[in-house]
């Protein structure tokens, strides 16, 4: 590597680390005021090593962590080919709703071992996840729609036909809201450490990761969703299929969508209960934001958000400071990672330094 | 039924006009070339700072400034965030609007001490409705048109204005002439980034009404999700109507009375999610519609066009055998 590239790379290191100290302090400034001089010893603990303290929260971080891999890389995809579709947030919820409505209105899925059961889940969520991840895509490569307004106002539509679904046909009539049954044991991932929130979702995520860096870096598809990304009309000019490739783009979105949303559901909850956005989606996003579109940070950028996302609510529930507070200083995370601004002036002036020396070097 | 109708027609009216505000300013933002999808947090930020400021002053008038003012200090951030820090807009517009809407509840909850809403806890004011004079006396329409919310004739008089600084004045031009071409627009000395903030600060100033009406017309206090996505529909509206301030307005009316529709449908039909989600379906398929014949309308004209030179030529042709 140049030295050149390594400052570069040293930078946006730099800033996606500042960016998240910087939310943190304000996250930590906004709780001491609020909290006044006698609670913030208290609360400032709850934030920090709160999600540390127990089994169960820890747990609570992991399961969290699970569904943010999935959907980071899937997130990682779509913005690398140099769409923005949020569909994400919609997948989650609509995606595992035609398994949910087969397992409990037919009886083919009972009798089956559990592996084979999480298999056939899996690939119905992904398989769901992609063909709504094509709506959107659809609209922007052949119709001129913007896919971030299809895909962010059908995020609401899938909401809400998510619900209704459940509602008229298989929904538990004993619980107060809407609500699926009881997952039976083989056909949901199991929960370790003494039915905590941790579920074995996890691995899913892990060999999920593992696929995504293997198809991002190492195969023909991901480089030229990588060169479209970054110059379609050179990736036109090099012989690359323009039509398709920012479909697959999209496509992989979907798919790792939909099988983050099988993570959620059939992991972190014993039956079908989602009845508004979960915010996984766009938590994607930020996920994607700070590795920098690139799938191998995502398992760090969504282990800090999941934790961060537990600190709040860790906090909600010991001092009553609601979660939004973390929502908010999203924006804040956000504007620091991707601003391209934000310490460009340093990074372009040690550029021109070292090979101002380096130039010297040679010419000696 | 004739009871039933006028009813349900000044609904429509009374249900289009948040969603007026923020077409409106949709149209705004993309005459001068970019998409506004911070119609969301334009509306929350302003409907509780203008909630909060009115109890405070005890004046509504006093509340609406601010909350306007928040409006373009929200918009402010974004133009900073976009055009000198050069993150992207739309991740910058979107992350906004995520973190509006937890922020707007976080406020809430330092104020009030609920996530709920703001009612009874902080006394604010609220615009009343009007009755216009002659309009009244006339028998239906009277009853549809007059005695609507202040907001409601604020939109239509605010449609008007905008057209006419789209259209009539110098800034007008300088905007839609940077929507068209930024490097032509620069190219004679007009400074595109100072235009897009400007068009996106008019554009927030205009937003934030159909946020205060929500707040402060529509109901007299501030909820949790209060705007209920109605950001992303305007904005749908104004591109279905090609960023046309009268027909976004009139567009705007189209999906009240979609709104409307499903309001008044939920006695009958008892499916009250799928009946929520038809606003927003309608503004997919609409949006996706006129995307569609938008883009193709080039090719079409690129064809006539070179119909017309066939037949020219033909005619030429015929002139010199002749």
């Amino acid at each position: 590597m140049r030295k050149e590239q390594k400052v570069d790379l040293f930078f946006e290191l730099l800033r996606v680390v500042l960016g998240i100290i910087i939310a943190y302090i304000v996250c930590l400034v906004i709780i001491i005021l609020l909290t006044g001089t006698e609670g913030w010893k208290d609360a400032v603990y709850n934030f920090a090593i709160g999600p540390y303290t127990s089994i169960r929260r820890f747990a609570q971080v992991i399961s969290r962590w699970a569904p943010y891999m999935l959907v980071g890389c899937g997130m990682c995809f779509v913005y690398a080919s140099g769409r923005f579709s949020v569909i994400s947030e919609g997948i989650i919820n609509i995606a595992p709703i035609p398994i949910v409505l087969f397992m409990f209105m037919t009886n083919t899925m009972t009798g089956l071992p559990k592996i084979i059961n999480l298999v056939i889940i899996m690939a119905a969520c992904m398989l769901t996840g992609g063909v709504v991840s094509m709506i959107p895509a659809y609209g922007r490569e052949k119709l001129g729609a913007n896919e971030t307004v299809t895909s962010i106002i059908l995020n609401i539509v899938c909401a809400y036909i998510g619900v209704s679904a459940i509602r008229n046909t298989i929904a538990n009539r004993a619980l107060s809201f809407v609500a699926s049954p009881r997952y039976p044991d083989n056909m949901r991932f199991a929960r370790y450490w003494g039915n905590t929130n941790a579920h074995q979702g996890i691995w899913v995520a892990v060999i999920g990761v593992i696929v995504a860096c293997i198809i991002f870096y190492r195969t023909k598809l991901g480089v030229e969703i990588r060169i479209y990304g970054s110059n379609p009309v050179f990736a036109k000019y090099s012989g690359i299929n323009v039509r398709i490739i920012p479909f697959m783009g999209q496509l992989l979105g979907g798919l790792f969508a939909g099988l983050a949303s099988c993570v959620e559901v059939f992991g972190a909850y014993d039956q079908y209960q989602l009845s508004m956005l979960t915010n996984i989606g766009m938590d994607g996003l930020l996920i994607a934001v700070m590795a920098r579109k690139q799938p191998i940070f995502v398992p760090l950028t969504a282990f800090v958000l999941a934790s961060i996302r537990t600190s709040a609510a860790v906090l909600n529930t010991n001092t009553n400071i609601p979660v939004e507070l973390v929502t908010m200083l999203q924006a804040v995370i956000i504007f620091f990672v991707a601003a391209e601004g934000f310490l460009g002036r340093l990074r372009k002036r040690t550029i021109i330094r070292i090979s101002k020396q380096q130039q010297a070097k040679e010419a000696r | 039924m004739l009871d039933f109708i006028v009813d349900f027609l000044s609904a429509v009216i009374r249900i289009s006009t948040p969603i007026i505000f923020v077409a409106i300013c949709s149209t705004i933002s993309s005459q001068a070339g970019l998409l506004n999808m911070a119609g969301e947090s334009m509306m929350l930020a302003s409907s509780l700072t203008g909630v909060i400021f009115s109890a405070l002053f005890q004046n509504v008038w006093l509340g609406i400034l601010c909350g306007m003012l928040m409006s373009i200090i929200i918009t402010l951030i974004l133009c900073f965030a976009s055009f000198v820090m050069k993150v992207d807009l739309y991740l910058m517009s979107i992350s906004m609007n995520m973190a509006l809407g937890g922020g707007v509840i976080f406020v809430m909850w330092v104020l009030t001490g609920t996530k709920a809403n703001t009612a009874g806890a902080i006394n604010s004011l609220a615009l009343g409705n009007l009755d216009i004079p002659i309009i009244k006396d006339i028998p239906i329409i009277g009853e549809i048109i007059s005695g609507q919310n202040l907001f409601t004739y604020m939109a239509l008089i605010m449609t008007v204005l905008v057209w006419f600084l789209l259209f009539r004045t110098k800034l007008g031009l300088r905007m839609r002439a940077v929507g068209q071409n930024p490097d032509a627009a620069e190219s004679v000395g007009v400074n595109v980034k100072v235009i897009y903030t400007i068009a996106f600060m008019i554009a927030a100033a205009v937003g934030s009404f159909g946020g205060m009406y929500l707040s402060m017309g529509y109901q007299n206090f501030f909820s949790k999700g209060i705007t209920a996505s109605r950001g992303f529909v305007g904005m749908a509206a104004a591109t279905i109507a090609n960023a046309q301030p009268i027909g976004a307005m009139l567009m705007s009316f189209i999906f009240g009375l979609a709104y409307s529709t499903t309001n008044y449908l939920q006695i009958y039909i008892h499916d009250s999610y799928l009946l929520m989600s038809v606003p927003f379906v309608l503004a997919t398929v609409f949006y996706l519609i006129m995307s569609a014949y938008r883009s193709r309308s080039e090719e079409r004209l690129l064809k006539r066009n070179r119909k017309k030179l066939l037949e020219l030529n033909k005619e030429n042709l015929h002139g010199q055998n002749s």
